[in-house]
């Protein structure tokens, strides 16, 4: 076409040097067309920002997508500037949808785009093998915020492609480009802005001249979503295989890959993605090897990772604490995790330091986020491991002598014994704590600055506590170390003093549901009211500060619970600590 | 601890499973995962972030935006017609 042009603009140019002068005219022409596209681009993203594409032409709007960004003679800027397009259309196309209204324009345009007219789609996915990676990137996070936006129109055909891309490549980067696009889908939620963008700001709606289209405020990426999981879990297997063996010859260039792959295993079984525990179901499997991945040699971003993943499993604080029936998958993993820290010292091997040798050697300040993924993974696992021990054993029908089930209890706690006995010596020997100091004071030192891993790790010493120290056992049965080393009352006490006795931060803590401070609370008052007076004698000192920010923490709740103002029933826990607050009266009097 | 957590056979554990599942009655609407107790469940659902649905008192239609409910609300009010004030319902 371009050619063509050139032709019908200087046909006499044939004459002398016409090769050379016929591409230069072809090459002027085409810069020319090239400027053009640039500009109608550059006022589509203006307007876009502006929210309304009303006052743009037809064919300005048409042209920019009429080319292929994959033609080799597309600069990496104007590559950049198309893709950056599409993202920045689909994105303003959601919000403005999950609001409730969109501009007809911008409707019609993505409407024309995701009917997939122009082949975008192939274009993208194109893009995952371009030598720059800036190119790559930007063209993974327009293919998800287009597959989000396609709602209804998606093909199941072109996620398909995506997994395929993703296993049939030896390209690493191939491979995270098809990953990161499906993660995104999976992890995407309809009220996602950003903490810093105002809401409802005038920035975020059109001007008054814009043909303004209701939408349904309540249609979302559901469907998509599940899609995408779908397609994912014919392809696990496989996958997962592959994911293997980049770990097994672990290659500093795959670092990316790896990475992904596993935050998009995490995404997937997250309590967080609202998906059905039956539709994530098959991934849970495989993941024993990823335990067995936890070397020396794998590098502490891996290790992180992997972590994150495995936490997730372990949804302890938000999910398996409040079941009496575990699913089978997570205790595997927690008996795994218990083995691996008491038999396969799995401690050993971590690079906290990046180096090697026992408890990670090297130098430098150390890695804390490391230290503090797998401190809660130990704690979780062992929470896991007595909660499914008691269920089990409190079924009188599985059991036909109450005494083999205490049996089976002690055994377990001379295993969560050892388990924390390692741990709190692989703590101790890189964080410079007291060696007096014990597991419930420690924890809360360490974790100090991440509320809700601090709290997760307090209700999983709580619980363990509950379910081996406190249990109905025959006297003389139980060791009385552990109760010094998982001490509920000295935990709450170090908590209190973390929070420097503010009655406010537990407030904010249970209004928000961004911890599980709700069931900390609850079953800390519930352990306090049981053992008030072994309650008072951990307290020591600190018994007048504590009860003091319960007292002022329960005007609070009142106050609030008065005007209606509370955003769910927190009867519960007013009553517990009514009923705290009358054990204290009495014992001042 | 593990060699006795495997003498129990799969069969017992099955059906301990089963006879505990009968009594689930709470089952979680994001997930679908089960518990036993109302509160529990309501703590769990807590857990599924940036889905808290907000209902509309007057018809119990549920919406995933606060403000979305409030532009809802505005069908409930009274509006003008020819005859005079009238509930939109």
């Amino acid at each position: 076409m371009v050619l063509g042009k050139a032709r019908a603009v200087s046909p006499l140019l044939t004459m002398a040097e016409p090769v050379k002068k016929r591409l230069r005219v072809a090459g002027k022409d085409e810069a020319e067309e090239e400027e053009a596209t640039g500009n109608d681009l550059m006022e589509f993203q203006q307007n876009l920002l502006n929210q309304c594409l009303c006052c743009m032409s037809e064919s300005s709007l048409r042209r920019p997508f009429r080319d292929k960004p994959t033609d080799t003679s597309w600069t990496r800027d104007r590559t950049l500037q198309f893709v950056g397009s599409i993202q920045l259309l689909c994105e303003v196309a959601m919000k403005q949808t999950s609001r409730g209204f969109v501009c007809s324009r911008i409707g019609d345009v993505c409407d024309a785009l995701t009917r997939n007219e122009h082949g975008l789609i192939d274009k993208l996915v194109e893009l995952s093998s371009h030598s720059d990676r800036f190119v790559c990137f930007a063209a993974s996070r327009a293919l998800s915020a287009f597959l989000l936006v396609s709602k209804t129109n998606v093909d199941p055909f072109w996620l398909q492609n995506l997994a395929d891309n993703a296993l049939s490549t030896s390209q690493p980067r191939q491979m995270c480009f098809s990953l990161d696009v499906i993660r995104r889908i999976v992890e995407y939620k309809e009220c996602d802005g950003h903490v810093l963008e105002e809401r409802g700001g005038s920035d975020d709606k059109p001007s008054s001249s814009c043909n303004v289209l209701m939408t349904d405020p309540e249609a979302d990426c559901s469907q998509v979503k599940s899609l995408c999981v779908k397609v994912l879990e014919a392809k696990w297997p496989a996958l997962v295989t592959k994911f293997d063996s980049l770990v097994s010859s672990y290659a500093s260039e795959h670092e990316a890959t790896v990475v992904t792959f596993l935050e998009l295993w995490e995404a997937l079984i997250s309590v967080k993605a609202n998906l059905s525990v039956a539709d994530t179901k098959p991934f849970y499997a495989h993941l024993d090897n990823v335990v067995m991945l936890l070397a020396p040699n794998v590098p502490p971003v891996v290790w992180k990772s992997i972590l994150n993943l495995l936490n997730e499993v372990l949804c302890y604080g938000s999910t398996l604490a409040l079941q009496d029936v575990l699913a089978e998958e997570p205790c595997a993993l927690a008996h795994l995790v218990v083995r691996g820290v008491k038999d396969s010292r799995l401690l050993d091997g971590l690079p906290y330091r990046g180096g090697s040798g026992r408890f990670g050697g090297g130098v430098g300040d150390g890695d804390k986020p490391l230290l503090k993924k797998i401190v809660l993974l130990v704690l979780k696992a062992v929470a896991v491991t007595v909660k499914e021990t008691r269920c089990d054993s409190s079924d009188s029908s599985l059991s036909s002598d109450a005494d083999e089930a205490d049996a089976d209890m002690a055994l377990i706690e001379r295993s969560i014994r050892e388990v924390l006995r390692k741990l709190d010596q692989c703590v101790k020997a890189l964080v410079p704590f007291h060696p007096e100091t014990p597991v419930a004071q420690w924890v809360v030192q360490l974790f100090a600055d991440q509320d809700d891993a601090l709290i997760e790790s307090m209700v999983c010493c709580l619980d363990t506590a509950v379910g081996l120290v406190y249990r109905d056992s025959p006297v003389g049965q139980v060791d009385t170390s552990l109760r010094r080393i998982l001490s509920p009352s000295a935990t709450f006490v170090e908590f209190v003093k973390a929070v420097s006795h503010e009655p406010d931060v537990l407030l904010d803590l249970l209004v928000s549901n961004e911890t599980c401070f709700l069931l900390y609370l609850l079953r800390t008052l519930k352990f306090v009211r049981r053992n008030w007076e072994e309650f008072v004698r951990e307290c020591g000192a600190e018994l007048d500060n504590v009860m003091t920010m319960l007292i002022r923490l329960r005007l609070a709740i009142d106050r609030l619970v008065s005007k209606d103002l509370f955003p769910y029933n927190i009867g519960p826990v007013l009553r517990l600590l009514e009923k705290c607050e009358s054990m204290y009266e009495g014992n001042t009097q | 601890m593990f060699a006795i957590m495997q003498v129990e056979t799969d069969e017992r554990r099955a059906e301990f499973r089963r006879k505990m599942r009968t009594k689930c009655e709470f089952v979680c609407k994001y997930c679908q995962r089960r518990f036993t107790k109302p509160y529990n469940l309501m703590i769990h659902e807590r857990s599924h972030k940036d889905d808290v649905t907000f209902t509309c008192e007057a018809c119990g239609k549920t919406f995933k935006r606060q403000d979305n409910l409030k532009q809802h609300r505005s069908i409930h009010l009274p509006c003008r017609t020819a005859t005079g004030w009238t509930v939109r319902v």
